[in-house]
């Protein structure tokens, strides 16, 4: 029985995480967009390695700590201020109380950019999901134990079965493997 | 690409001389308007009398105090260097060694207002009361503390203290550019740890001595953790300005990459923050409280015009720079962040200000005015006195040994810096 395969992409071993970084920077160099490097601990500088540009995440997170703080000041203006004005130990019950909203502003603050911070990054990187092509790969279990895989995909507009295998070698990469994906 | 190259064969073992004639005009600047002001800042302390000596008094605690908490701070980010083991940092150590090396000096110009008698009981009411009033209850109470004796002795303990660690630290660090042996670096290290809880004390105690003790009735526990966060979020101010200027006139431009920018403006930007918790807490507490002996202190500072610096504090030392130094382009940008340090340079001087000056007027006319019409002359007389004295001396220190530790073991490591 014939069951239809859909291609992934290639992945390489490299023995080292320096070696895994030059490569990084040759792929880069050659144009390819979609691709990735994966290593047991993150290597320093290998985002400008592979030409990444800074993160969008910090965006979202200021966004998410500014709605933090004015949700947690209109929260405590309102109920305490505008609608039932709670007089404490002699203290204003207008504007001039806000030094007592501070923590709370404070709190929030951390709170929505730390949820956002967390979900942000999730949905940039399209997590959760159940399942991913490259665990069809026995070898590649080692990504998270004592080997450097660099993968290029072919969704790649460059992907070509022959020459980025070529690449690959050329580059250094070791027990290059086709990924294939059950549909 | 990250890795810019630099490899041992460009970094010679004896390092890299600044050279000072390249900037001779600024020091002969600096050292001809410092003696002209430092002469008659003299003038007024050793020979002026009745309320101007008393006015200037606060103006030179002031300007002292300003360049002290600056070179402080200097002192603070070399022991958390080597106590932290850092490697980052190693490039820029030298100009943070010669910054806590300033400690010495700043201790000289503090001598005039404490040994000659009227300026100092201008200062600090205590004084005064101990031979005008001497059964005040709560001078009585307080009376092991605030002794003129145990005073002195805690000054001299301070100066000693703190400028024998700056002092050794430098001294280790020239040693390993001299021989290249490796015991100084966990020499550093195994005495930063103990020097830490000296530098805590010290810096905590100096600042209830000279600045709480302004008014002996008020009392803050937090007072000690509020001026250190301003000091140390000030020196490295000053320390990038430092390397910026270095930089500038060609020097250190082989150790020094923009990463180290970066991580000098998170260190800034975290001391921000720490400065805004502190002093928020410190003000909270008190406001919540709502006991007398304790708001004292806000209530001064938040009569007539003081109440706009209390705000101008509230946004320029916290709001602003928190905003301005968010992003990681600001961090990266040398002629941002050289704009944010000027910035909190400037706001960390309304600090010092915000926190002496407001007693000077009840202090000396004894309740009769807030201010005293002259003020600000003599504030900014004293401040360029201090000030251009104090360049003066760092900018010749620098020139005297080589700008970069350079048999620091791990200075490629730190050349080489990504983060």
């Amino acid at each position: 029985m014939n069951t239809l395969k859909r291609v992934h992409g290639y992945i390489a071993e490299f023995e080292t995480a320096r070696d895994v970084y030059h490569a990084a920077e040759k792929v880069r160099d050659a144009g390819f967009k979609d691709w990735d490097v994966h290593s047991p601990f993150p290597i320093h500088g290998l985002d400008s390695a592979m030409g990444l540009k800074k993160s969008q995440l910090s965006w979202f997170v200021f966004i998410g700590g500014a709605i933090g703080t004015v949700t947690a000041f209109s929260l405590q203006f309102v109920t305490q201020v505008l609608i039932y004005p709670t007089l404490v130990q002699d203290k204003p019950t207008n504007i001039g109380t806000l030094p007592a909203f501070f923590p709370v502003m404070f709190e929030l603050t951390v709170l929505f950019s730390a949820f956002t911070a967390l979900f942000g990054s999730m949905i940039l990187n399209k997590l959760p999901r159940w399942n991913h092509p490259l665990f069809a790969s026995d070898q590649f279990e080692r990504f998270s134990d004592d080997a450097f895989f660099l993968c290029i995909e072919a969704r790649d507009p460059q992907f070509s079965k022959d020459e980025t295998l070529k690449m690959l070698k050329d580059i250094g990469g070791k027990s290059i493997e086709l990924i294939e994906d059950d549909i | 690409m990250s890795d810019h190259g630099v490899t041992l064969t460009d970094l010679p073992l004896e390092g890299e001389r600044v050279e000072v004639s390249k900037f001779s005009k600024v020091i002969k600047i600096a050292g001809l308007i410092g003696a002209v002001t430092l002469a008659i800042s003299l003038a007024i302390l050793f020979l002026g009398s009745g309320r101007l000596r008393e006015s200037f008094s606060y103006s030179w605690l002031f300007a002292c105090y300003y360049f002290f908490t600056i070179a402080l701070g200097g002192l603070f980010w070399v022991l958390l260097h080597h106590v932290s083991n850092s490697g980052w940092g190693i490039a820029v150590r030298r100009v943070m060694e010669h910054l806590a090396n300033m400690l010495p000096f700043s201790f000289i110009f503090f001598i005039p207002i404490l040994i000659l008698t009227e300026p100092r009981e201008a200062l600090y009411e205590w004084m005064k009361l101990l031979h005008t009033n001497p059964d005040d209850v709560l001078l009585k109470g307080k009376a092991p503390y605030l002794t003129m004796g145990f005073f002195f002795f805690r000054f001299a303990a301070y100066a000693i203290s703190l400028c024998g660690m700056a002092w050794l630290m430098r001294h280790w660090s020239l040693s390993q550019d001299r021989t290249g042996d490796v015991k100084y670096t966990f020499l550093a290290r195994r005495f930063s740890a103990g020097f830490v809880p000296v530098f805590a004390v010290c810096c905590t105690f100096m600042a209830f001595d000279l600045l709480m003790g302004l008014d002996y009735a008020w009392f803050s526990t937090m007072w000690g953790v509020y001026i250190f966060a301003g000091s140390a979020l000030s020196s490295m101010a000053m320390i990038i300005l430092t390397v910026t200027f270095l930089r500038s006139k060609g020097s250190l431009n082989k150790v020094v990459s923009i990463e180290h920018y970066h991580i000098m403006g998170k260190l800034m930007f975290a001391f921000t923050v720490f400065w805004a918790y502190i002093s928020f807490s410190q003000f909270f507490l008190y406001w919540y409280a709502k006991i007398t002996e304790e708001t004292k202190f806000y209530i001064l500072r938040n009569t007539e015009g003081w109440h706009y610096v209390s705000l101008l504090l509230v946004f320029g030392h916290f709001v602003i720079p928190f905003v301005f130094l968010l992003r990681q382009q600001a961090k990266k940008d040398m002629r941002q962040i050289c704009a944010a340090c000027c910035w909190v340079l400037f706001v960390h001087l309304i600090d010092i200000y915000w926190i002496i000056i407001p007693e000077r007027g009840p202090s000396i006319t004894e309740g009769d005015k807030l201010m005293i019409p002259y003020g600000i002359l003599i504030d900014a007389l004293a401040f360029i006195a201090v000030g251009s004295c104090m360049i003066w001396i760092f900018l010749r220190s620098i020139g005297k040994y080589s700008i970069y530790p350079s048999r620091d073991p791990r200075l490629l490591e730190s050349t080489r810096l990504v983060n």
